[in-house]
Formats: structure tokens, sequence, C-alpha cells
């Protein structure tokens, strides 16, 4: 009986899936950035949305699934640039890292992988792992290299403009270690 | 139609059968592409520091299987990587295929719990498809398992259902779709000039390359992110050229149209142009190479039938 009946079960499973899909993929706003205007739709949506996929919660977070794709949702004129700074004991701040930068380059073999880069380049806000990305970091270059007493990373506001960097001086996100500290 | 005609058309459309060479070739692709992805955290020596949790690396503190069962330090780093890199040889080389696909997702997933800052949106996409693989007869062609069955007396199928290659072309589509809708920065539109691109490639922290050479070409890249736009949010277009294409021996002059005009190469070159250029300009790791990968799943079995002899 099943077996006959297979193929209509299939397709039904499937139309399941893909509806599921779609009210995941949804394109709501998060909480945090609804403008005044989607207020009144995504109020009703949303509720409605956490009904329909509460039963199947369990995929999405333990396989870690979404139908939202937000790739490369901007690509603003004003972001951030990583620099990693070390000091010599009584010397002062020397570049190490500026992103890129060639000729400060220490560590952009790790830095610069697409995977370690999730951890430090911040959105609106710096990313979840960021501080233990930069405890780690900061101890890891104290230990390889002796003769530093201390190391931060900051990033600098810069404004992209037609092909053309232009560093602010503004810095945000600051994250220091002196040698011998935790 | 009646919806008792449409259900039939539905069940029909999910009910056929083709050659497995598609599927085949998004396993082999989607496998490298993982391998490769893992092989070169090993390479930079990232896998501990990524997958441990403080001191030795900078990962999350999780409540999964992994770290009650391995711990949450080096070894366990170790151990679920090499189970990951395992499972994509696994995958890449058809053995024990399916097995292979549901351990890749599992472990893919616990890593992702592990280190979630890691987990770029490639590696959500590509557990996706290994779930649809799991399912589906990948390994009925250029696969151990395929050998093994052969040499068994039981060759596999060399007809199999098409419905994981047609849920794998409308994934693709629908994360194109999603992906233009959700692009909410005024760059990628007519507000601010289209010059998302153009301030991509300055982006220093994602820039292959230094970009001098942009203001002389900046309405390049204002046509060029015009058209990224417009590849993304065609996407679902790219269906009905699909289904022009294999009914074009019925009558119509919509269908004649966009038969002639290729508009369905057009698309499929628009999009491999648009991951090339990706991976040229952009260090943005297994994106376009993850994304390249599910191409063959948006052929019509007819393009892949000179492989089908091999």
């Amino acid at each position: 009986m099943i077996r006959r009946r297979w193929p209509q079960v299939r397709a039904g499973m499937i139309a399941l899936a893909i509806v599921l899909g779609l009210v995941d993929g949804c394109p709501l706003p998060p909480p945090q950035y609804v403008r005044p205007w989607q207020a009144p739709i995504v109020d009703v949506v949303r509720p409605i949305q956490h009904t329909i996929l509460a039963p199947f919660r369990w995929i999405t977070t333990h396989l870690r699934f979404s139908q939202r794709w937000a790739l490369f949702q901007v690509a603003e004129r004003d972001v951030h640039r990583l620099e990693i700074d070390g000091r010599v004991h009584g010397g002062p701040w020397q570049p190490l890292f500026r992103a890129g930068d060639p000729d400060h380059a220490a560590y952009a073999d790790l830095l610069e992988q697409e995977r370690v880069r999730g951890a430090w380049d911040p959105t609106d806000r710096p990313m979840s792992q960021y501080p233990a990305l930069a405890r780690w970091l900061t101890q890891r270059m104290l230990d390889e290299r002796p003769e530093l007493q201390a190391v931060r990373l900051r990033f600098e506001k810069i404004v992209i403009d037609d092909g053309t960097v232009r560093g602010t001086g503004i810095y945000v996100y600051p994250f220091g270690r002196e040698r011998g500290t935790r | 139609m009646t919806l008792a005609t449409a259900w039939r058309a539905w069940v029909a459309l999910w009910d056929r059968r083709e050659a497995p060479t598609a599927l085949a070739m998004v396993r082999i692709g989607v496998g490298l592409v993982l391998l490769v992805d893992l092989v070169n955290l090993g390479r930079l020596g990232l896998v501990t520091p990524m997958f441990s949790a403080p001191p030795d690396g900078y990962a999350v503190a999780h409540d999964g299987w992994a770290p009650a069962l391995l711990g949450t330090g080096a070894s366990a780093a170790a151990t679920l990587t090499f189970g990951a890199v395992l499972a994509a040889v696994c995958i890449v080389l058809g053995l024990a295929t399916r097995v292979a696909c549901v351990g890749m997702v599992v472990l893919s997933a616990q890593i992702a719990h592990i280190a979630p800052d890691a987990d770029r949106g490639i590696h959500m996409i590509l557990r996706i498809v290994l779930v649809i693989l799991a399912l589906s007869w990948s390994h009925a062609r250029w696969s151990i398992d395929a050998w093994v069955w052969r040499r068994f007396g039981r060759p596999p199928p060399t007809e199999i259902p098409a419905w994981p290659r047609i849920l794998i072309l409308l994934q693709v589509v629908w994360i194109y779709v999603s992906a233009g809708m959700n692009k909410s920065g005024a760059e990628w539109g007519p507000f601010d000039g289209f010059r998302a691109l153009a301030n991509a490639v300055c982006d220093p922290h994602i820039a292959r390359l230094s970009c001098g050479w942009v203001s002389s070409v900046l309405p390049l890249t204002q046509v060029a992110t015009a058209l990224s736009m417009a590849f993304e949010l065609s996407a679902p277009l790219y269906l009905v050229y699909l289904y022009c294409a294999e009914t074009a021996d019925r009558p119509g002059r919509l269908r004649r149209s966009v038969n002639r005009l290729r508009l369905r190469w057009i698309w499929l070159a628009l999009g491999i142009a648009v991951h090339a250029g990706i991976a040229v300009f952009l260090r943005l790791g297994a994106f376009p190479w993850g994304m390249l990968a599910l191409y063959p799943a948006l052929l019509l079995p007819r393009d892949l039938r000179w492989l089908s002899r091999t």
C-alpha cells in the first residue's frame, strides 16, 4: 500500500519541506532592525512564522539550518580596518598587521582566512567570538615574540570612496594585553 | 487546471527518473570543496585555535554531544576535524556515501555550534545539500559504492530518482532570490549609484587586490553590481527558461523566444561570472567554489548526456 502510494507521499513531504523553507526564509528584518513603517507587518507575520515553525525548530537548531540567506547583505562605504600593534618595553606602538596592507602583514595568512575573519570582521557591532579570538591571538603573539611587552587590536573606521580608502582616525573595539596579564 | 490535475502534475514532477550524472558531479564537487576547506584549516594550523575552548583556542562553550564525548581541548578539535576530513574523502570517492553525507552534516553542525562565527553561509548551504544527497542515488556513478555493487553482480540503477537534483535546483534558486531580497544596503541599488561592488573590492578585510584601478572603471563596477542584483532577483525566471527548454517541441511564441535568445545559458553564464568574479577579487573562502559545485544540478539531464556514456 505504502509502496504504491509512495510517489504521492514523497510529493507531499517535498511540498511540506518547500512550504516550511519559504516560511523560514520570509525576509523579516531582525527584531533590532525593524523600522517603524515595517512594524505593523512584522508584528503580525513574525508570530505566525514562529508558530508554524515551532514543531520543526529542533531541526534548524541542532543542524544549524536556515532558509534566510543574507549573503553579502551590505557593502557600505563606511567600514572598519583591523590594526594590530605591538610595543616593546618603553617603546611606542608599532604596527604588526593592518588589513590590506602588504607592508604590515604579520599573521596575515591566519587572520585573512575566511573562517577566522568571521570571528573578527565587525558588522555594526563586534562579532560574538571577537573577545575570545582577541585574547587567544594576543597571547599567541606575546608567546611567539618575546621582545613584545604588549599587543593591541583595534579597528579604524574608514571610508571607501570610488576606489580610494580614507582613514578617519577614529578607532573602535580596542582590545589590549600586557605581558603577564590575563 | 483543476486541483486534482495540479496534484498529479506535482507528483509526476517528483517521480521523474534520470541519469545519475548531475548528482554525482554535485557530490564530488561538494566533497572536494569541504575537503579543501578543512585541509586549508589544518595547513594554517587553525584546527586547535578555531575548534578548542580557551586557553587552547577561541571556541565557545557548547553543550552538544561533541564536548560531552570528546571534551573541549585540542584533541577534541583534532578528532572532530579528522572525522570531517574522512567524511569529505568518502563523499568524493563515493565510499559509504550516504553514511558519509549524514556524518558530515552531524560533524559540520557540531563544529558550527563550537565555532559559530567560522560557520559561513556556504557551510550551511552545503549541510542542506548533503542531507539531500544522503537521500539520493548520487553514488550510482563515479563511486566506489557503485564499483563494489557491480563486483557483486548488483549494478546500481542507470536511472535514479530526479527529485534530489530538482530540490537542489530549487534550493539554489531560493538562495539567490533570498540573498537578493535581503541585500538591504542602498549601495546595491540606484539610490547609492550601484556602488556595492566598487566598495567591496576596496574593503581591506576582504579585497584580494589593491583597488587603485577601481576609480578608472567605476561605471563597469556599477554595471556589474546591477547585473549581479538582476541575476539574483531574476533567479525564479530560470525555472521558466528550463521549462521552455524542456518543452521546446511545443508551440508558443514566448517559448520560442526564450529558447532562441538562449536566456537559460545567459543566466547560467552570469552566475558563473559572478562567482568567478568573487573568487578573483574577494577573499570569501569556499563560497564561490561551493556554489559552483551545485551548478550541475541546474542543468537538464540532456545537457550532460555526453558525460553519461562514461
